[in-house]
């Protein structure tokens, strides 16, 4: 009887964020010295992620020194405050708290994300997005790590969810966090006003000009703080450095390479061109996806995850978290195992290729930057793959709507919106979307 | 009134003579009191760039080469402060030279290159195409010191001088960049455009060398390199307790001829050219004289290995009115802008003295547009300027006039 | 009498001026210190000293003074309102000499080159001292300028490390350290340009031979000029140190294994007669404790004096005895039959190393040990100047004693971190307590950051050198305090610095041959990317029946 309460209880999604705390706890503090290792490992942090650097940051400004006067320190002033006055940045036990915490906050945001789209509250699907978040791989090993990619994740993740929700004033709050963390999430703002202005329920009266004057407030405010607190240099140092890449550390995304290599009378031109090309996607999303925001903000999440400047594979947990939440999409998606496959290829060589050409000194350079090629292709097709599905949905739906309402007799009406039966109904139709040659337009 | 007679007629009787005497007399009798007599170009001071653009110790032939034809100009008489000398390492010093602070180009280590004094003006990490072209065309950040630039102007003989690692049409920096034959050839043109040479001798060894001088199209220039198109530049024998080659051939055979020469030597540029031997080279040299005005049986080899001291005698008449310096700037302008460009005559070694012997040759017609217009116009400044004293001379006596009937 | 005591009167400042310009005169003087030291190598130092009283070249008083020291040093310096300026080369000291603290010289700076000086204020400082040390490195034939038009590589935080010695209201330090920059003939020379003998004559005739020069072990060369002002001379000091094994490990000389050596020995020549203007041309001899049974022949002057924390004895010749012009001087170690190199030698008080451990291709600790064998405290900064792409961890910094941490020592830290991208500095300055007889060490973890292509330099397989550190005692006492030697110890010294060794790092390379490459592959991601995102949103999408593998296709366009 006992045993099966549990079990039940195990079963429930609470369940879930038990064990995947208890699991973080357990590993911060029993195996402190593979987390030690793990914070050192440059897919997982950047220079402006890294814990490491936090910390430098906080002694340096603990000792009354502004830490963005030198080149050294890249994190946003509001991770500096939090750790100098609020939890103590060299205590092992609060900072593993801290980004338990932020995890559990993170698929509690997810669930509500799921929650708000899907409209029913179904129990085994809650417990598989939440296992889906706090058990892979990735997302486990950037908390261990204690990557403020975690942080940043968990603050976007409830800025999406209190979307989802309808509640614009939580939502605009935590995404201009989010921007001034990690800038970024700046791109997200149309499709977030969208979504807002969908799911708005009909006692708020939110329109377009309030949530982005609410923005702009909160992103101002936050801006004023943070120069109270470090004049003006910190702006250079944080968003300047992701604009500009001055830092060339190591990392799995596809620009530190680029630019190392580069030319100098033509990086000016290139960064040019690697910075439109994240922000380049947004407005065609935003119209194309435009009845489903939520889409859109999945799919542009995916692209910043593996076009950013400073990608670490904790972006990668946050958007496999959010997909968790599309299940309709990941049955329509092409090459999941592709994808899987490449991931675990590629998470056993970059370490691997890392080390050979940084840590014992025999390879070189293009090792892993081989490496990173892969895990960026691989994540730019599984993003492509995504958009696909997504659309393959809508025309799926679209095409069921009509056949429905052309076959009068038929009494599944309400049932069209059920996915389930969508697929059944066309499995036995043998329909298959397609994607035509010609233009939309 | 009767003063006012006598100065006319002594003006007069002044200027006859000043009249004759101006041009061919005086200028030649100045000239001969004060010019090298072995001179043949109108340079008073001459210029060097040794450039060795290898780094590494086994590329201490290049660094030999150098310092082997610093050893030369310094010996000819170029003083240290007319040599820029660019090495891009220390084989001197370096901690494989058995030898310390000594270089050799020989395999009997007879003569030390290094010596007791030497002024390396670019040396190791500063030894850049950036700080080599800069040097050529005097573009410098303006703390840079004297030393370090190339301060010549409109009447000196520059001779530049290359070597290190090279191929079609371009030459290696410190095995990092390289300098293209266009990059060179338009520094030389903003050198020309400048008036930072009256000519210049560009010689180069390294492999496919003739390359390196094909793309000049500034007047004056006498190029020479090692080898051709597809050739390599050998080097010529080794030290064994060195260890590593000293000198390269083109470079070594050019020494050797050098070597017989002294400060006033009438050793023509032919001459020079004439010892090219290919099968001892083992590659063959190339000449370029198709840039220059001169041939080179009239252009003596100490107007760029040496310092000749020569003044330059600008004739009397050259400070005098307006008009006359007027005539002067549009004679400027016709000699910068050569009417009449030759095609390029890329000589390689095989038809060298066809070539020495067909510009030997006056109906090969060897332009001298220059000579000409100047002879004339000293003539003609010469006459504006006597009238302008006569002038002078004549208002001057007026006036004494008017104070005397005052 | 009235009238003739009035006019004496009135004249009278004019008489004390003439005076007064008659003992502000040029002079010269020129010394050769020999100094054997325990492991069997002497220490041989040059020193020319110049002093030279040059009001302003601008004033109208045409100046004379420059038959003695040459204007091609004063005039960038006068122009460019310098108060104290100092130049150190040294090379090949890093690796052969332990029994010393240093070098006999105590301003000649670590590895590599150094300019440093003191320049009065004015709007345009940084730009005057950018044409000083351009115009002094083209003097030297030494890249002495700075690496970066913006003069990031001057460091500006080491006035208290190099104090000045004649003070100067309202002045700037400015130190540009070239730890790359190695000594050779191209430096020698204009060295002696400088000088009023030119290399030619008396002392700097022995130094003006590079082939034996540059065959010894390590060489140091220096000048330190201090300009003149209204109430001081000037003064300007060239000197020239090297070290050079008196046994030969190649033993040349046959069977003879001692340590004897005698002038002409070491620089094959004889005795020169002094410089006619040099007011004391002196040989000079300093003996330690231990070298009791050192001997000279012909005999000089002895005299006992406190010189680097040790009483010594002195022997001194006078150059401009005529009985020496043209001789030799020998020395030899009384009942030295064979030289045993010693196992152990005494170290200095105060030694310091510094070395990389948990060497990785990205990442390393500096370990800096620092040693007191004194029986007292003693109180040093430790100073440390790095190129932009060292990043240390200050936050991982750890001072150990033996295998305790000890935090309570580090008493002051000063971090002034680099801003890369730009070419910069970091310089560190610790305050730190070094308790007697034991060894203090500290651990300084640093990543290398990744340096773009066109930053590195042409061999940059080889690594980069890393300046010295500084360590600075901050309890030195003059030399000459006391008279009574019984009250002093080893902290009565002039040397206030002591050197660790260079470093050479190796820096994580990028393929040099890639670039193209890179741009290639990397764009061709990015097109394959937006190709493919172009396609899916810009697409037709509809439906196909598929109906027993034929096919009727029943195409619906989808509304947008």
């Amino acid at each position: 009887m006992e045993r099966n309460k549990v079990w039940t209880h195990l079963q429930s999604y609470r369940g879930i964020i038990a064990v995947g705390t208890a699991l973080r706890l357990a590993l911060f503090l029993g195996a402190s010295s593979l987390c030690h290792a793990l914070e050192r490992r440059p897919e997982l942090s950047t220079p402006l992620t890294s814990i490491r650097s936090l910390k430098e940051g906080v002694y340096i400004h603990e000792r009354g020194t502004n830490p963005y006067d030198g080149g050294v320190f890249y994190h946003s002033p509001i991770y500096l405050a939090a750790l100098t006055y609020i939890i103590s940045a060299s205590s092992h036990f609060f900072t593993a708290i801290t980004w338990t915490i932020a995890d559990v906050a993170s698929s509690i945001a997810l669930i509500n994300v799921w929650r708000s789209r899907s409209g029913v509250s179904n129990q085994k699907r809650e417990c598989l997005i939440t296992a889906l978040y706090l058990f892979n791989p990735y997302t486990l090993l950037s908390c261990l790590a204690r990557s403020t990619t975690s942080l940043d994740n968990a603050i976007l993740l409830n800025a999406i969810a209190s979307a989802a929700n309808g509640q614009a004033l939580p939502a605009t709050i935590l995404l201009s966090l989010a921007t001034h963390t990690s800038l970024y999430p700046l791109l997200l703002l149309p499709p977030l006003v969208m979504l807002l202005e969908q799911t708005k329920k009909s006692r708020q009266k939110s329109s377009v000009y309030s949530t982005l004057i609410t923005f702009i407030t909160c992103f101002a405010a936050l801006a004023g703080l943070n120069i109270l607190m470090a004049d003006y240099s910190w702006i250079g140092q944080t968003w300047g450095v992701i604009i500009n890449v001055t830092d060339l550390t190591p990392n799995v995304g596809m620009w530190w390479y680029f630019f190392t290599e580069m030319f100098d009378h033509f990086r000016t031109f290139f960064l040019g061109v690697f910075q439109l090309h994240n922000l380049i996607y947004v407005a065609p999303i935003c119209l194309r996806l435009s009845d489903d925001p939520l889409l859109a903000i999945l799919v542009l999440v995916g692209i910043m995850g593996t076009w950013k400047s400073y990608p670490t594979l904790g972006d990668m947990a946050l958007w496999a978290g959010l997909l968790g939440c599309f299940p309709e999409i990941v049955s329509n998606l092409r090459h999941p195992l592709f994808t899987l496959t490449v991931h675990l290829y590629t998470s056993i060589l970059l370490p691997l290729l890392h080390s050979l050409w940084l840590l014992t000194g025999t390879g070189n350079a293009n090792f892993f930057y081989a490496a990173t090629m892969v895990y960026g292709l691989n994540a730019s097709l599984a993003v492509v793959d995504v958009m696909g599905a997504g659309l393959r949905v809508k025309v799926k739906r679209d095409a069921t709507e009509m056949f429905l309402k052309e076959d009068i007799q038929n009494d599944q009406t309400q049932e069209a919106t059920n996915l389930e039966v969508i697929d059944k109904l066309w499995e036995g139709k043998g329909w298959s979307v397609v994607q035509f040659t010609g233009s939309l337009f | 009134m009767t003063l006012r007679h006598l100065y006319l007629i002594l003006t007069a009787l002044l200027a006859i003579p000043l009249c004759i005497a101006s041009n061919a007399q005086l200028d030649s009798q100045l000239s001969d009191l004060f010019s090298n007599s072995t001179g043949t170009g109108r340079h008073t001071n001459n210029w060097a760039v040794l450039v060795c653009s290898s780094r590494y110790w086994f590329n201490y032939r290049h660094m030999a080469n150098t310092l082997a034809m610093y050893r030369t100009l310094k010996r000819l008489g170029l003083p240290d402060s007319n040599i820029i000398l660019m090495l891009s390492d220390d084989v001197a010093c370096n901690a494989r030279n058995a030898f310390p602070a000594t270089v050799y180009a020989n395999k009997g280590r007879q003569m030390d290159l290094y010596g007791e004094g030497i002024e390396v003006d670019y040396r190791g990490y500063e030894v850049t195409v950036e700080s080599f072209l800069r040097l050529l065309t005097g573009r410098h950040d303006p703390s840079i010191p004297r030393s370090k630039r190339l301060l010549s102007d409109a009447s000196s003989n520059v001779f530049i001088y290359m070597t290190g690692h090279g191929g079609n049409e371009f030459l290696k920096f410190q095995d990092n960049e390289e300098v293209s034959a266009y990059d060179v050839a338009d520094a030389v043109e903003q050198m020309w455009e400048k008036r930072r040479y009256n000519r210049l001798l560009f010689t180069i060894d390294t492999c496919q060398a003739n390359t390196m001088y094909s793309k000049f199209y500034s007047p004056e220039i006498t190029s020479t390199g090692s080898s051709s198109l597809g050739e390599n530049s050998y080097s010529h024998h080794n030290d064994m307790d060195i260890g590593v080659a000293v000198i390269d051939s083109f470079t070594h055979y050019i020494l050797q001829y050098l070597e017989t020469l002294g400060k006033a030597s009438t050793a023509t540029m032919k001459e020079f050219f004439g010892i090219y031997d290919p099968i001892k080279i083992q590659s063959h040299p190339g000449i370029s004289t198709s840039l220059s005005t001169v041939p080179p049986e009239e252009i003596l080899v100490t107007d760029f290995f040496g310092a000749v001291a020569r003044v330059e005698i600008s004739p009397k008449e050259d400070e005098l009115s307006p008009l006359s310096s007027d005539l002067r700037g549009n004679m400027w302008e016709l000699a910068t802008k050569p009417t009449s460009r030759i095609g390029q005559v890329d000589v390689q070694t095989s038809d060298i003295e066809g070539v020495l012997r067909e510009s030997g040759d006056p109906s090969h017609g060897w332009n001298k547009p220059l000579e000409g217009r100047s002879n004339l116009s000293n003539i003609l400044g010469s006459l504006v300027g006597i009238g302008g004293i006569g002038l002078i001379l004549y208002v001057g006596a007026a006036r004494q006039e008017k104070v005397k009937e005052a | 009498m009235l009238l003739s005591s009035l006019r004496l009167l009135l004249l009278a400042p004019i008489y004390a001026a003439a005076v007064s310009q008659h003992d502000h005169e040029d002079a010269f003087s020129e010394s050769l210190t020999l100094h054997p030291l325990p492991d069997g190598r002497t220490s041989v130092l040059f020193q020319f000293e110049t002093t030279f009283s040059s009001p302003r070249l601008s004033s109208s008083i045409p100046q004379s003074h420059h038959s003695l020291t040459p204007p091609s040093l004063l005039l960038p310096l006068e122009t460019n309102n310098v108060s104290e300026l100092t130049i150190s080369f040294t090379s090949g000291w890093d690796s052969t000499r332990f029994s010393s603290a240093g070098l006999m010289n105590y301003d000649s700076s670590g590895g590599g080159g150094e300019i440093r000086g003191w320049l009065r204020d004015s709007h345009d400082v940084q730009d005057r001292w950018n044409a000083v040390t351009n115009a002094l490195g083209g003097l030297f034939c030494a890249g002495l300028g700075g690496k970066d038009k913006d003069q990031g590589d001057v460091v500006r935080d080491f006035g208290g490390i190099y104090p000045q010695k004649r003070r100067v209201e309202n002045t700037t330090h400015f130190l540009l350290s070239h730890p790359e920059s190695h000594l050779c003939t191209e430096n020698l020379t204009p060295f002696l340009s400088l000088l009023p003998s030119k290399g030619l004559s008396g002392i700097s005739s022995l130094l003006a031979q590079p082939g034996i020069i540059f065959s010894w072990e390590s060489q140091s060369e220096g000048i330190e000029i201090l300009m003149p002002s209204t109430t001081h001379q000037g003064r300007w000091r060239g000197w020239w140190e090297g070290v050079l094994p008196l046994v030969p490990e190649n033993n040349k000389r046959g069977n003879d294994k001692t340590r004897n050596f005698s002038i002409e020995q070491i620089l094959r020549k004889k005795l020169p007669k002094p410089f006619p203007e040099a007011q004391s041309s002196v040989l000079r001899l300093i003996k330690d404790l231990a070298d009791d049974n050192l001997r000279a022949q012909p005999n000089g002057e002895e005299k006992k004096e406190w010189i680097d924390g040790k009483s010594r004895t002195v022997v001194e010749w006078d150059l401009s005895n005529a009985e020496l012009t043209g001789n030799d001087i020998q020395f030899w170690w009384d009942g030295e039959n064979v030289y045993h190199y010693p196992r152990n030698i005494p170290p200095p008080p105060i030694t310091i190393s510094r070395t990389v451990v948990d060497k990785l291709a990205s990442d390393g600790t500096f370990q800096i040990t620092i040693s007191n064998s004194d029986d007292f405290e003693r109180r040093a900064i430790y100073s440390e100047i790095w190129p932009w792409w060292v990043k240390g961890w200050m936050s991982e910094i750890e001072l150990l004693v033996g295998d305790r941490k000890r935090p309570d020592l580090l008493e002051n830290l000063s971090y002034n971190p680099s801003t890369p991208p730009r070419i910069s500095t970091t310089t560190l300055h610790f305050t730190l307590l070094i308790p007697a007889n034991s060894k203090a060490t500290l651990k300084i973890p640093f990543s290398k950051l990744t340096l773009k292509y066109t930053e590195h330099r042409p061999d940059a397989e080889r690594g980069i050198e890393l300046s010295s550190g500084i360590l600075t005692l901050l309890d030195t006492l003059p030399e000459t305090a006391s008279e009574n030697e019984n009250s002093k110890d080893s902290r009565n010294t002039g040397r206030k610095r002591i050197y660790t060794n260079r470093l050479l790092l190796d820096i994580p390379t990028p393929d040099f041959s890639m670039p193209y490459n890179v741009i290639i592959m990397s764009s061709t991601v990015m097109a394959v990317f937006f190709g493919l995102m172009q396609g899916a949103l810009t697409r037709k999408w509809g439906w196909v029946e598929v109906s027993n593998g034929k096919g009727e296709i029943v195409q619906e366009k989808k509304d947008q």
